[in-house]
């Protein structure tokens, strides 16, 4: 069930402006130069940009205070709803900020429509399925020729949108490994949509809703069990979103992360050396949003070689990639700004390879990487994986 | 519901202001400005007011150059650090301010750990603060309050602490300041106001001016830097680390009375055995140190049958600063203190302990950190939704009871529900010399009756407090409602009249933070 913004009234007018949301964890800091935890008070540095500004606005704005302008609208959508102001609030108060602020930007799209650039990838969504503006016929042209695929399988394999045009490398990988290790599974094409993610993360709610309704249908007529995810937003939109309005899922969500974690346990799998110096990023979709933080440590931890020297701000506590909730489509600047704060933090840590497991944040953090000339490597998780257990 | 007025000459004066911090630092949206219009206080919340224009300065020269504005078109300014306020100190109270926030100027500008100082900007918290000292075996003791308020305003303002035992009011800690007056002068106090000087000594030159400042409210000007005193510091660069296990031991004692417990305060003060000895209120301990509201309000139910051990309960930190063998002596100084005045102590660290098994949240490791960056302080809101430090008496410690019976008696009209929820607490200043004593109550702040219902009894209970032997009643410079308790005390006219022309000098158009303090 979603809560409705007015029931939040309450709630955010106590919002004791303790400022716990703006930085990391007062107990898990470690240095002033990466303490911060909000991408969008940090850049834009008013305080309506904060967690607390923005409960205030949406106090006005239920108060009728404030009208919607364009500075409002900036607020608003130029946030990744990465949720480290919740994941600090839930420490020491019950305000709900990223949850408020999902209800804010449905109440904007409702009474404004969604903006520009959002708009763009929602008609590109509604007539080939992705946001990438892509044929839905070619959403399959990766696929490896040697992969075999069993239409029958109870597993099936969610490839998303990014991974499918524009991380082809991944959805690779992910089926290699899947198959290395004897993994039967299924792929839906032609009938694999977008989740809608991009779409509910920018308040356009009704159009999300189609797209969930579609691949649910896909999902139980194949009698899917177990659906494996490579993407965190994908996952999380499965995990997290599909079940506040549909309820309960009668399918297990798996990430690859998790999924593998658990397969090489049980298996004892044997992994190639890959001695190299690796930090990880946290995705908020899979670290915050789906609480998903072990299992890629896990699956890091197991590989004979690698040395994992964490960042400073991790799992609930971690720096965004910047890229979600439409940032990247209509203020890349900012998103690239926010990867380029990571990667100045991941380079910190001494590593050679900067790695993570959602293709959204891989996107990110390339392009930031050129503009920023990072000496970082940065390599998806599942392509390491991919490697070791050839 | 508030309105967004603007003056005539806003284009000419918004202009102005973007000439000098720059467009994207200058904003005068509603978006922007209703943020600003309330902090966390009933006295924000009963009259709430939006600046007309918000500024983020870079430097003191963009300072100086926005106070000319200011003063030519008469405009008040509103200053804000970090915002961490719970006293509508730091939001306008007249129409049309220019509400100028610190943010950029958030830099650490020196830590000298020989000569034991750091010296930091105005936006630069607690936490920031001691994250890079305790790297070099030195802090800043954190504030009662979230770390993360700024070092600069809590000074100023009436920042106090769990280590007062030890190391006075937090303000003990101020070397130099760097001060923009309201006419743009730039004063330097201490060693720093010699060229050359440095920042190490804070009397002088002169009659020392960093007193005018401290507990102005801002009505005198803004402090761009300020030095401070570091202490040693033995748990390690990080919180959560086996070096803070290894050289802290937390100790709790409960006492049956207020009599054993006060007289406890003051052994274990005068001991000097300890980096912190705090009476911790029974609301603090059971709405403050559980994670989940749900768990608090399981202990609140459960109030009246953990009465017996947490209603006069005292906290005790000791380090082991100059070897761990303080900390066994500190313990053993502890133990002989608490058989004498008849007190339980419970050792927080066993997991076994009766404190442990009445708020699980109660942690070995969490109790640790806690102590040391808190999260009670923002948690205790949470319960109702706001809180309001109603009653601040400075007094020698054992006139405390005299105290508690004035506020419990007091509390008995306090129209808002229950009345049982407030917390009181005494916490010994200076080795004991003292003791502040604290009275906080819980309101929600959607309801208007009850926001008017806590000013009503603090200023109730501020006046009936003004006929207590010995007890300061308010703290000198807490809240805006200061002055009008003081106007009526006789003894005050030469000080308000004094205090009135300082501000004429310093401020002829009344233009910093109007209403905070000096009021006509």
């Amino acid at each position: 069930m979603t809560i409705d913004l007015d029931e939040f009234y309450k709630t955010i007018r106590n919002c004791s402006k303790c400022a716990m949301c703006r930085t990391m964890s007062p107990w898990d800091m470690q240095s002033k130069e990466f303490k911060d935890i909000c991408p969008s008070g940090t850049r834009f540095l008013f305080e309506a940009y904060f967690a607390p500004g923005k409960m205030e606005i949406t106090r006005a704005l239920l108060d009728n205070e404030i009208q919607y302008s364009d500075r409002l609208e900036h607020i608003i959508f130029a946030c990744p709803l990465c949720g480290g102001c919740q994941a600090q609030c839930e420490e020491v108060n019950i305000i709900q900020p990223l949850d408020v602020m999902q209800e804010l930007r449905k109440k904007y799209v409702k009474v404004n429509g969604p903006i520009p650039a959002h708009e763009k990838f929602a008609v590109s969504i509604k007539e080939l399925h992705n946001p990438y503006n892509e044929p839905h016929e070619n959403r399959l042209d990766w696929l490896p020729k040697d992969i075999t695929i069993n239409k029958d399988a109870k597993i099936a394999y969610f490839v998303g949108c990014t991974s499918s045009y524009r991380r082809e490398e991944i959805a690779k990988a992910t089926v290699n490994v899947l198959n290395s290790l004897g993994v039967e599974f299924n792929i839906f094409h032609p009938n694999e949509w977008c989740c809608g993610s991009p779409l509910f993360m920018t308040g356009q709610i009704d159009s999300g809703m189609k797209l969930m309704n579609h691949n649910l249908e896909e999902i139980e007529e194949k009698g899917i069990e177990t659906l494996v995810f490579s993407c965190a937003g994908c996952y999380k939109t499965f995990k997290g979103t599909y079940p506040q309005y549909v309820g309960d899922l009668n399918f297990k969500v798996s990430h690859f992360t998790e999924f593998l974690a658990d397969n090489f346990n049980k298996n004892k799998a044997k992994l190639k050396m890959y001695s190299k110096s690796i930090t990880y990023h946290d995705p908020c979709h899979l670290g915050r949003h789906s609480k998903v933080y072990e299992a890629p440590r896990q699956i890091l931890k197991q590989i004979p070689g690698i040395n994992l020297v964490e960042m400073e701000r991790i799992k609930e506590n971690a720096w965004c990639c910047g890229a979600g909730a439409g940032v990247s489509s209509a203020y890349k600047d900012f998103a690239y700004w926010t990867a380029s704060q990571r990667l100045k933090e991941a380079e910190s840590t001494g590593a050679e390879i900067l790695t993570t497991s959602c293709p959204f944040c891989i996107t990110n953090f390339l392009e930031a990487s050129k503009l920023t000339n990072s000496s970082l490597k940065i390599i998806p998780l599942i392509k390491i994986i991919e490697e070791v257990v050839k | 519901m508030v309105e967004l007025i603007r003056s005539n000459s806003h284009p000419k004066v918004y202009s102005k202001l973007k000439q000098i911090v720059g467009k994207e630092y200058i904003s005068d949206d509603p978006s922007i400005l209703i943020v600003h219009s309330r902090d966390q206080s009933p006295f924000a919340n009963l009259k709430r007011m939006p600046p007309e224009y918000v500024v983020l300065p870079e430097n003191s020269e963009q300072i100086q150059e926005i106070l000319k504005i200011s003063n030519k078109y008469k405009i008040p300014i509103v200053v804000q650090n970090t915002g961490v306020n719970v006293g509508g100190c730091c939001v306008p109270s007249e129409s049309g301010s220019i509400l100028m926030h610190l943010r950029r100027l958030n830099q650490i500008l020196e830590i000298d750990d020989l000569n034991m100082f750091a010296t930091v900007q105005p936006y630069v918290s607690y936490a920031e603060l001691q994250v890079e000292t305790m790297k070099k075996g030195l802090w800043l003791p954190s504030p009662a309050a979230p770390s993360t308020v700024g070092i600069i305003s809590n000074m100023l303002y009436c920042g106090m602490s769990w280590c007062m035992a030890k190391y006075g009011y937090e303000r003990r800690s101020i070397i130099c300041m760097t001060w923009v007056t309201p006419k743009g002068e730039i004063i330097k106090t201490g060693s720093s106001a010699i060229e050359n000087g440095g920042q190490f000594w804070w009397n002088g030159p002169g009659p020392d001016l960093k007193g005018l400042l401290i507990g102005a409210v801002g009505e005198l000007g803004i402090c761009t830097e300020m030095t401070v005193k570091l202490y040693p510091w033995v748990g390690g660069p990080r919180l959560k680390s086996d070096e803070l296990a290894k050289n802290t031991k937390m100790l709790a004692i409960s006492f049956n009375s207020g009599e054993r417990m006060l007289k406890a305060l003051q052994e274990l003060s005068r001991a000097d055995i300890a980096i912190s000895i705090t009476n911790m209120p029974i609301a603090w301990s059971l709405l403050g140190m559980p994670k989940s509201l749900e768990t608090s309000r399981e202990l609140w139910d459960k109030r009246k049958q953990l009465e017996p051990i947490l209603k006069h309960f005292v906290l005790v930190c000791i380090q082991g600063i100059t070897s761990s063998k303080q900390i066994e002596y500190g313990e053993k100084v502890v133990r002989k203190i608490a058989k004498e005045t008849r007190g339980m102590v419970i050792d927080p660290e066993t997991m076994s302990s009766p404190a442990a098994q009445l708020a699980p949240d109660f942690q070995p490791e969490g109790n640790r950190a806690e102590f040391f960056r808190a999260k009670i302080s923002p948690r205790i809101m949470r319960f109702k939704g706001g809180f309001m430090p109603a009653f601040f008496p400075q007094e020698p410690i054992e006139k405390a009871l005299k105290s508690e019976e004035l506020m419990e008696n007091t509390l008995k009209d306090f129209p808002i529900q229950p009345q049982d929820l407030y917390s009181s607490c005494v916490v010994p200043v200076d080795m004991g010399h003292f003791g502040l004593h604290e009275l906080d109550v819980f309101y929600d702040q959607n309801s208007p009756e009850e926001l008017k219902a806590c000013l009503d009894f603090a200023g109730k209970i501020q006046k009936i407090s003004q006929s207590q032997e010995n007890t300061w009643p308010p703290h000198n410079e807490w809240k805006s409602y200061h002055w009008d308790v003081v106007k009526d005390i006789p003894e005050f006219k030469i000080h308000k009249s004094i205090t009135q022309k300082i501000k004429n000098l310093f401020d002829p158009n009344r233009i910093m933070n109007p209403g905070k303090w000096f009021k006509e």
